[in-house]
């Protein structure tokens, strides 16, 4: 699974990574080739990477040179399609040996701005081997053409059509277009040996532009490079789009913090309390971990799964007339399946079975909870049934603050009247705040007393 | 040699023609000939969309490479780059993409021939000009598009050359008539320039200017539902300001309206008279104003008696029917192949 193809189906992982400033097309492409990763060292390696980007840019004046690489990132283009052309033997014509040359000097220029930054891995190899051919007359501009200095037999004719009467010119322009087409297949030969020096310089040149989006993103966000456990704890874990939203509408996010090991964790809690984005944020943090990225927590710890699965909410069947019950137990069973073949996995699934009536629902918690707690995956299930009784870790949000004052609040400040934290809960019953959170909103009274009445 | 030394007062020129066969490109042609005898000037050359190809693809009638000499900066499209009869030094490549590839920035190193096609949008062409002028181009022409007048606003190039001709209308009439509206809009007034600051970077709705020249949004979404804002119009005097374009839809609304003659409608530029030249000369005649924020400098009119289907008119009379209409230069390029 690469990163594009996971932030067509995350949103949250999309937002992440347009918030990186990336500033050259390979840069962006370097990025969303980035593979779903299981590799420790690889990810290390990464992290690694990534905090020597930080270090350099805590300096004031190689923040000052990172702005001026990236004045020229800005300018390259990406030259896959012409490195290919090169690496397949065809001869390149005047444009795609424009774009080499305007990439080896372009390259070039970063690499002698970054001379002092200490990372190996972000060092570009030398291309003066490809500039010399590409510039006969020596003069280092980003210009190209069949230069005379290529030949003189060239130049000389380029002379006599110019000279030429109206009648001869086309067929010496023919001579001369035959006399370049040479020089160009002679071009390509020698540029030929240089092809994987030229697609390493590229990959680095977009690895260079990748990582320091990151790294300034990543200390701009208190993002931190995780440690790989046997276990999932975070300290003070966010959840980047609402950090965003909130902070415009002047509101602060309230961190979470939560330890998890292999057994499954029930988590209960009134209605917006914040259960769904709690599997959100589970969810982005372990996928931006393997895809190599930091993670929005002060402190993290977590392990490396083959994949997150989900079941939160975006149930795609339905569109394909499927019921909510019928497509939601359809993804329940492709989990359960994948499950079952004893690969670690994170899986994350919000209020389970509530689709379908709370006596069968309970029931199928309770056997969901029971397979998964015999196998080596990482769960976390939301519910507002109580009464489930199999063997679990079971997690509350603290919910609402009360204060006897408050009449009614509105939706848009109700945040600021819900505790997000998480508690560890020894009862098997769920907190009942249905009706005091809807008499909050301000809904009809007759339906909530006629409610209570129900309830008694 | 007609109007060249005019030429020389700008940084940007278009040429823009009535209709396709009007003789657009062989005043480019004409133009970039006579500016070789000035050696100082460094010329820089593109052109709109796919223009000046070999052959004309509606008519399919011989149209004219553009020939440059060397020094020439010109910006062309990856696929038509690549036709070129001339030795070419490349500078520049866009990342954007137009229908034929990339756009290449190339400096000629020989005389020889070129196929133009450029930028598709106005907002892209603006950029490539001013890259062209940080290329060291003193003068940028343009070989705009035909009969898209857009390409041809005051907001993209100083000036414009306008080609017209006998593709226009098989009537000399008709040929005179339309000819002459599109110089008598580029006459229309400009505000003055401390309003004219004002309104530059408004690019939707409708406005009333105050006496005191204040700029009030009138809330109006389009011109297109004129009828149902009509108590909303002259809610706050007279003096309107319409974004986009006027049409005769507009116009006629406006004209039969009691006080039409203290009407003053103020457009971007010349390049927003969508209304027809009828509708258009009976509000102005009732006494209706219709100023412009930016006024464009139109240098010369070019004419083709020439039409591709067949007929044609006589040079000299097409001429002197333009001349009493339109106080300007007017020159047939092909009679004047010598001068």
């Amino acid at each position: 699974m690469t990163l594009k193809q996971a932030k067509e189906k995350v949103k949250a992982l999309s937002f992440v990574v347009e918030e990186l400033n990336i500033y050259s097309s390979l840069g962006r492409r370097i990025l969303l080739e980035s593979q779903f990763c299981t590799d420790k060292s690889l990810l290390l390696q990464r992290y690694a990477i990534i905090a020597k980007c930080e270090g350099y840019l805590s300096l004031g004046a190689n923040r000052k040179t990172l702005k001026k690489v990236r004045a020229i990132l800005a300018c390259l283009h990406d030259i896959k399609g012409t490195m290919k052309q090169l690496a397949s033997g065809v001869t390149l014509d005047d444009i795609s040996l424009f774009e080499i040359k305007f990439f080896a000097i372009e390259a070039s220029r970063i690499k002698s701005l970054l001379f002092d930054f200490d990372c190996s891995d972000l060092v570009i190899d030398d291309l003066e081997g490809v500039i010399s051919i590409l510039d006969p007359e020596g003069l280092h501009l980003n210009q190209f053409y069949i230069y005379n200095a290529y030949s003189k037999e060239l130049a000389q004719k380029r002379k006599a059509w110019e000279e030429a009467q109206e009648d001869k010119k086309e067929a010496l322009y023919l001579q001369c277009s035959e006399l370049e087409d040479t020089i160009r297949q002679e071009l390509c030969q020698k540029l030929f040996p240089y092809k994987d020096t030229l697609e390493k310089a590229i990959q680095t040149v977009g690895k260079i532009d990748m990582f320091f989006a990151m790294a300034e993103y990543f200390s701009a966000n208190g993002f931190s490079a995780p440690e790989f456990t046997q276990e999932i704890s975070y300290s003070q874990l966010t959840y980047p789009p609402l950090v965003k939203k909130l902070s415009e509408e002047g509101k602060q996010y309230q961190p979470i913090d939560i330890c998890l090991t292999q057994t499954p964790t029930l988590v209960s809690g009134a209605n917006m309390a914040g259960k769904t984005i709690l599997l959100k944020s589970l969810q982005l943090a372990q996928l931006l971990a393997q895809f190599g990225f930091f993670v929005p927590a002060k402190q993290a710890q977590l392990p490396l799964v083959c994949d997150v699965l989900t079941s939160i909410g975006d149930r795609q069947n339905e569109d394909e007339g499927l019921s909510s019950y019928g497509s939601e137990i359809l993804i329940l069973n492709d989990i359960i399946k994948k499950v079952k073949q004893g690969n670690q996995y994170l899986v994350l699934v919000d209020e389970l079975a509530r689709t379908t009536n709370p006596k069968e629902g309970v029931a199928l918690v309770d056997s969901f909870i029971s397979i998964l707690s015999n196998y080596c995956s990482f769960s976390v299930i939301t519910t507002h049934y109580s009464g489930i009784k199999t063997k679990c870790y079971r997690l509350r949000v603290r919910g609402f603050i009360h204060s006897k004052e408050q009449k009614s609040v509105s939706i848009a400040d109700l945040s600021s009247h819900i505790d997000y934290s998480l508690i560890e809960d020894k009862e098997e019953r769920v907190p009942n705040e249905a009706l005091n959170i809807a008499e909050l909103l301000g809904v009809d009274s007759e339906l909530i007393s006629k409610a209570r009445e129900f309830i008694k | 040699m007609p109007f060249i030394k005019d030429i020389l007062r700008y940084k940007s020129i278009s040429f823009v023609g009535l209709e396709k066969n009007t003789g657009k490109t062989q005043t480019l042609n004409y133009v970039l000939d006579r500016l070789c005898s000035f050696s100082n000037i460094k010329i820089g050359l593109t052109s709109i969309g796919i223009d000046g190809e070999k052959e004309d693809q509606v008519t399919l009638t011989a149209k004219p490479q553009i020939t440059i000499d060397p020094g020439t900066l010109f910006v062309t499209a990856e696929g038509l780059y690549r036709q070129k009869e001339i030795v070419a030094n490349i500078l520049n490549l866009s990342q954007r993409q137009t229908a034929l590839g990339r756009l290449v920035f190339a400096r000629s190193e020989t005389k020889g021939k070129v196929l133009l096609g450029g930028a598709g949008n106005t907002a892209w062409l603006k950029e490539v000009i001013a890259q062209m002028h940080s290329l060291g181009a003193d003068l940028v022409l343009v070989d705009g598009a035909l009969s898209r007048m857009s390409f041809g606003s005051p907001s993209i190039t100083q000036a414009m050359i306008l080609s017209t001709g006998a593709a226009l209308s098989a009537s000399l009439k008709t040929v005179v008539k339309k000819t002459a509206f599109v110089y008598q809009m580029t006459q229309l007034p400009q505000i003055d320039s401390e309003l004219a600051s004002k309104l530059s970077d408004i690019d939707s709705g409708i406005y009333a200017i105050t006496q005191d020249e204040e700029v009030i949004d009138l809330d109006i979404p389009s011109i297109l539902m004129i009828e149902r804002y009509k108590d909303k119009l002259f809610s706050q005097g007279k003096r309107l300001f319409v974004s986009g374009i006027i049409t005769d839809k507009l116009i006629s609304f406006l004209r039969t309206q009691k006080d039409c003659q203290q009407i003053e409608i103020i457009i971007k530029d010349f390049t927003r008279v969508f209304s027809s030249p009828e509708q258009t000369n009976m509000f102005l005649q009732k006494g209706g104003k219709i100023s412009v924020v930016q006024r464009t400098n139109l240098i010369a009119i070019t004419v083709n008696p020439f039409s591709p289907t067949g007929y044609n008119f006589k040079s000299q009379e097409l001429i002197s029917s333009l001349q009493q209409e339109i106080p300007l230069p007017i020159y047939n390029i092909k009679e004047n192949a010598d001068l």
